[in-house]
């Protein structure tokens, strides 16, 4: 087939067709010319004539040749011909772009944010699909869409709870408690918009919430990749509102939340500053200061703020009553009606009239008689058994021999019995620091010295009890030395000790002493090295003070039949870990402790000013910056003071007498905020107030493995 | 239909798809949906629509397609509407990452190339046409022709025994007679060429006799129309070269988009 010139499709044209000359032939489809002459005559029955469109006078020679030689010529590609070709090779080009951004990776949608920036060439770790090759990465774009899969990789690192994927991190209850309490709004235009827009949309309140719903990575590395818009806020809060003035109402804003710490502000100063006008601070710097990112307001501390006045009442300086807490106390017994009926109780101090302490009742709870006799004698007053059933006799003699096995046992053993019936309690093992600020030190000579002149014969007493020689045990207590020693053993240092009690010219001394003491019956009578009485040194020291003022800057000390403990300092390390302990334990015993020491005028009056958590934990400290863990609101109390138009802090927080809040400030109206946060003034959008995490907010931490210690243990 | 009444009708569609996109994406918001997913999706299916525009010219007398003409005014509008569509995808600002800037570049690249095309195929023919239309195809044959004339009145010159006009031949004419010439010239309206050329023969006729002007005067008349098919084979040129940017450029584009969508997607998590 021979190609036309005036054909479009043709590939090649005539040669000559650049000089308007070319011939009717035209070149062929490879681009050779066959046209040695200008035309290729017809043939009419027997006659031969030109082609041409204007034929030549010569006109066809007989045999059908033409008779106009042309040569020939070198045909040239066609326009279309031309296109095509220039096509191909740009195609070409695109192409091998295209391969070599696959090759090379290069397909980076754009830089990380700074935060991010250490991750460039880390794909796998924000993307399922970041360790994949070619082929599979195709596979992967046409899997479904799994949001809990990209999300998980994002809480890998930033760890939000259990409920990271739900909306402000909340629990779909917690937010449908929270939605109950918004009032509904009148219809308006954003409404109808976000209506409409979520009309074909299934409840997502439930649902996961992608990520990259609101943050979006790879727009430079100084991308705000938490810079949020106020269309994505009301995608939820469907009673939108574009201009702060529409916000709704603030509710005791900000003093919807208990305070850390109890402080009432007007009232405090009303009372002690009435009159020392020397010592009130001058302003609200003096005792508060803003935190290192200048949002929060922070208390300076007690140091600062309230040791002068305050130090002394922890100290129990002020105090009505005991100033300490009784730790080990010794309630009082009716042994006269117990005795008379026949119960074997042992000695007992006559002069105990306490009631047993919370501490000793929780050292009991293991104790399953003791347990048992406590809750006999429930409401029952010990001190007279006369009108007592013979149960409840039994109860009071068990609960006595229960005491002393206790007593004896934290004796012998020490803290490591004491640490084993803490932690039997607790159904928890405690750590050494613990343990160690629930003892605070307590001394071992005075605990000994408190047994002593309790049970002067604790351990023989114990012995024949045990071995059920009830015969033995009356003798040894019926003896009257023993009933001397009982009243004549110095109370530790509350007494006037003038007599060497222990001497042999003593009451100790003489026949009856050393028939009791005599090796001849089982050594009943006979006192251990470690249970016999340290040999009294001859002495008058004349005590001027009582053991509780002697304690005055705090510690242990005994008062007759029972040993206090009394707080030394802020932040007193008993009180703090039996209030720990004990504030949030479900157990009655650990309750009764809490009770006890909780009480706004107990000796250290902790929980006067610290208030408790929601979980029963107790606020050690004011609020101060976490930066794990985030609010609903922010504000900038530096950026804010230091404005023109506000005068100090006083513009917004006023003193309110009525107010029942523990800080009586007035609630900061929405006034206040709105008449700068307007149109064409200061920022309106959502996120300039409102977190949207709200809650724990944590960056996983990288284990390293000591690659040093496992080198050694492989060699 | 007028063309008035054609283009208000074609400009009124326009202007309602892109406020139904504007209004979906403004309803997106409050989904936390990414519109960058609505829009982009909407531009895939749109650039694919003005593809099918050069499928259909391929197809010779398919009825059932529409005609050209319809096509290529559908070609224009979906041009317009897949701008505007980009720009609410991709933003005015440069994108980051070398895939996402090429794409974009590639796309302004074609955008402009499109817009171009578009203004001087609406400016040009009727320009063209004033000038006497002439088929590209034959306009060189039509210079060889009256470069071989002009040759042949220079050589009846030199027979009456003067060479005045073959030297001005030679000096003046033989290059621009040669091959097409001034083009960015005649695409610019740039009539000094031929000014200048009017300026030298009226030049030469003070040292002409009676036979050497009648020659010149045909010569003359030979340059003017030499001018006007420069002038047409330049815009008729453009008019045919302007594709060859148009075209390979959309190959490119549609590559790389295809390759962010699926990049896109491999890296979101899935469709």
């Amino acid at each position: 087939m021979r190609w036309n010139f005036f054909n479009k499709q043709q590939k090649w044209v005539c040669g000559r067709a650049e000089i308007g000359k070319s011939c009717r032939s035209g070149s062929d489809h490879q681009g050779d010319c066959h046209s040695e002459y200008e035309c290729q005559p017809l043939q009419k029955e027997d006659r031969w004539y030109c082609a041409s469109p204007t034929p030549c006078a010569q006109g066809a020679l007989p045999d059908g040749g033409c008779s106009k030689k042309l040569g020939f010529c070198l045909p040239q590609l066609s326009q279309k011909a031309k296109i095509s070709r220039i096509n191909l090779w740009l195609f070409i080009a695109f192409i091998s772009i295209f391969l070599f951004i696959i090759a090379a990776k290069a397909y980076s949608p754009g830089e990380l944010s700074s935060n991010h920036s250490f991750l460039e060439s880390e794909c796998q770790s924000c993307h399922s699909s970041g360790g994949l090759k070619s082929i599979n990465i195709l596979l992967q774009a046409l899997q479904p869409f799994q949001h809990n899969t990209e999300n998980a990789l994002c809480v890998d690192c930033h760890q939000f709870g259990e409920q990271a994927g739900l909306a402000h991190n909340l629990s779909h209850s917690h937010l449908q408690a929270l939605t109950e309490k918004v009032t509904q709004q009148p219809l308006n235009s954003t409404l109808l918009m976000a209506t409409l827009a979520q009309s074909g949309l299934d409840d997502q309140s439930e649902k996961n919430i992608s990520c990259i719903s609101c943050h979006h990575e790879h727009q430079g590395t100084q991308h705000d990749l938490t810079a949020i818009n106020d269309k994505n806020c009301q995608s939820c809060h469907q009673q939108t509102f574009t201009e702060f003035k529409d916000h709704p109402e603030f509710s005791e804003y900000p003093y919807a939340d208990k305070t850390q710490i109890n402080f009432n502000h007007p009232e405090h100063i009303a009372k002690n500053f009435a009159d020392e006008a020397a010592v009130q601070p001058e302003n609200c710097n003096d005792c508060h200061q803003p935190d290192n990112k200048g949002e929060l307001m922070l208390s300076k501390g007690f140091d600062q703020s309230c040791r002068a006045c305050h130090l002394k009442q922890i100290q129990g300086d002020s105090q009505a009553g005991s100033k300490g807490i009784a730790v080990f106390s010794l309630m009082g017994m009716d042994i006269e009606t117990l005795k008379a009926k026949g119960f074997v109780t042992g000695s007992w101090p006559e002069d105990a009239d306490s009631e047993l302490s919370v501490f000793m009742r929780l050292l009991l709870s293991n104790d399953p008689k003791a347990v048992k006799a406590l809750n006999i004698l429930e409401k029952m007053d010990t001190l007279d058994l006369r009108k007592a059933s013979n149960i409840q006799l039994q109860a009071a003699t068990d609960l006595i021999w229960s005491i002393k096995t206790l007593l004896a046992t934290l004796q012998s053993q020490g803290h490591n019995a004491l640490k084993q019936s803490l932690e039997k309690s607790l159904a928890n093992s405690l750590s050494s620091t613990k343990f160690s600020a629930l003892v605070s030190l307590l001394p071992p000579a005075l605990f000994n010295e408190a047994l002593k002149y309790w049970f002067p014969l604790l351990n023989q007493e114990l012995k024949l009890y045990q071995q059920n020689d009830l015969i033995a045990l009356k003798q040894l207590l019926n003896a009257p030395v023993i009933a001397e020693i009982k009243h004549i053993i110095p109370s530790a240092i509350t007494e006037t000790i003038e007599d060497d009690l222990l001497a042999d010219d003593g009451l100790l001394g003489g026949d009856d002493l050393d028939s009791l003491m005599a090796d001849d019956d089982d050594d009943l009578l006979s006192l251990d090295e470690e249970d016999s009485f340290d040999e009294p040194q001859e002495s008058s020291v004349k005590l001027t003070t009582s053991a509780e003022e002697w304690v005055k800057s705090g510690g242990w000390y005994q008062s007759y039949d029972s040993l206090y403990y009394r707080p030394s300092v802020h932040e007193d390390p008993f009180l703090k870990g039996w209030l720990d302990l004990s504030a949030s334990h479900a157990d009655k015993n650990f309750q009764a402790i809490f009770k006890t020491i909780s009480k706004p005028q107990a000796p250290g009056m902790c929980l006067k000013c610290h208030t408790l958590t929601d979980d029963k934990a107790i606020h050690w400290t004011a609020k101060r910056p976490d930066k794990n863990h985030q609010s609903f609101t922010r504000y900038a109390h530096d950026r804010h003071l230091a404005m023109a138009g506000i005068k100090n802090c006083a513009t917004c927080h006023q003193f309110s007498q009525t107010s029942e809040k523990s800080q009586s400030f007035k609630s900061i109206e929405k006034q206040q905020c709105s008449s700068c946060h307007a149109e064409q003034k200061a920022s309106e959008s959502c996120t300039t107030c409102h977190n949207y995490h709200i809650g724990e907010l944590k960056l996983k931490l990288k284990q390293t493995k000591l690659s040093v210690f496992q080198d050694k243990v492989a060699k | 239909m007028k063309l008035h009444q054609r283009r208000l009708l074609n400009v009124s569609l326009l202007v309602l798809a892109l406020l139904v996109i504007v209004f979906i994406q403004q309803l997106n918001q409050y989904t936390l949906n990414n519109n960058a997913f609505f829009t982009g999706w909407i531009l895939l299916v749109a650039v694919l629509v003005l593809y099918l525009f050069t499928l259909r010219k391929k197809i010779t007398g398919g009825k059932l397609f529409l005609k050209v003409s319809t096509w290529m005014q559908l070609h224009i509008y979906v041009g317009f509407f897949v701008i505007a569509l980009f720009l609410f995808h991709a933003g005015w600002q440069m994108p980051e990452g070398i895939l996402k800037q090429l794409l974009y570049f590639t796309f302004v690249a074609e955008t402009l190339s499109g817009l171009f095309g578009l203004c001087i195929t609406r400016m040009l023919p009727p320009c063209l046409a004033r000038n006497g239309s002439v088929l590209y195809q034959d306009i060189k044959g039509k210079q060889q022709q009256i470069f071989d004339d002009v040759e042949q009145l220079v050589e009846q010159s030199l027979e009456i025994k003067s060479n005045t006009i073959a030297a001005f031949y030679q000096e003046h004419l033989l290059h621009f007679l040669l091959k097409p010439r001034d083009f960015w010239p005649h695409l610019f309206q740039y009539k000094k060429i031929i000014y200048k050329f009017e300026a030298e023969f009226i030049n030469l006729q003070r040292y002409l006799n009676e036979e050497e002007c009648e020659i010149i005067n045909k010569i003359h008349v030979l340059v003017v129309e030499k001018n006007r098919l420069d002038y047409q084979y330049a815009g008729q040129s453009l008019l045919k070269r302007w594709l060859f940017l148009h075209i390979p450029l959309s190959y490119g584009l549609l590559l790389f988009a295809v390759l962010h969508l699926i990049l896109v997607y491999a890296y979101i998590g899935g469709l």
